[in-house]
């Protein structure tokens, strides 16, 4: 009789030792698993960061077009668009030498 | 540019809009012309006007040219760094946007060339596309919404 309960002491002792050993194994792949999920999701913002560029807020085909009042180099002050436009298409250049 | 100039200067204003220095040498990216012609981005409206001339004197260009103020604004207006190209109809609206940068300046040169030739040909200005797909897009989803809701 006492040898049977020892039995089944050791038993249970066993069977706790296995259940909690699972346990703290789960726990640990699923911090594994949240790093990983983690990992990715910084690198995919980065990715996304490296990738962006500068937002175009330019006018696009169909707005109307900015006006603008600048120098010409000679120095004359042409007004806007309207002043040289003069019921004609504007084709507009914007660069610099390099 | 220039040759598009010649070729349609009887029929369009054209106008070079000089702007903040690309590549100076001392830019976060110099480039080769930058160095071989000492371009420091300007400090001020006198040295843009100047780096303009050399511009214009080196590549023998006649476009008619209008210098961007020390503020930027019209850079800014048009988000034209570091190049690009627009096309104005006589009504004040685009025809032609380009994208900005060396991707899109060739692109926009072309379509400027493309739109002008069909004016010189026909005589008219060509029309404005009806709309962009994203547009089309959205008032079809927006039709879509409506018959949802008359369900």
């Amino acid at each position: 009789m006492r040898r049977t309960m020892i039995g089944l002491l050791a038993l249970a002792f066993l069977a706790t030792c296995c259940v909690t050993e699972s346990f703290a194994q789960q726990k640990k792949e699923q911090q594994e698993e949240a790093k990983q999920d983690e990992g990715k999701q910084r690198r995919g913002r980065r990715g996304r960061r490296g990738r962006r560029q500068r937002p175009d807020n330019a006018p696009k085909v169909g707005d109307v077009a900015p006006v603008f009042t600048l120098k010409s180099l000679d120095g004359e002050s042409e007004t806007d668009i309207a002043s040289f436009q003069d019921d004609r298409p504007v084709v507009l250049f914007f660069g610099s030498y390099t | 540019m220039e040759q598009m100039y010649q070729d349609y200067k009887d029929i369009a204003e054209f106008r070079m809009v000089y702007i903040t220095e690309a590549h100076a040498i001392d830019s976060n990216w110099p480039m080769g012309v930058a160095e071989e012609k000492n371009i420091k981005q300007h400090t001020n409206f006198g040295e843009r006007c100047a780096t303009a001339e050399m511009l214009i004197s080196d590549e023998e260009l006649t476009i008619p040219t209008l210098i961007d103020g020390m503020d930027n604004a019209v850079n800014q207006a048009y988000n034209a760094h570091p190049d690009r190209v627009f096309l104005i109809r006589s009504d004040g609206r685009l025809a032609v946007a380009a994208e900005r940068g060396p991707r899109g300046f060739s692109p926009g040169l072309e379509a400027a060339e493309a739109w002008l030739a069909e004016l010189k040909e026909s005589g008219s200005e060509p029309e404005l596309p009806e709309a962009a797909p994203e547009d089309a897009g959205d008032r079809a989803a927006a039709k879509d919404r409506k018959s949802d809701d008359d369900k």
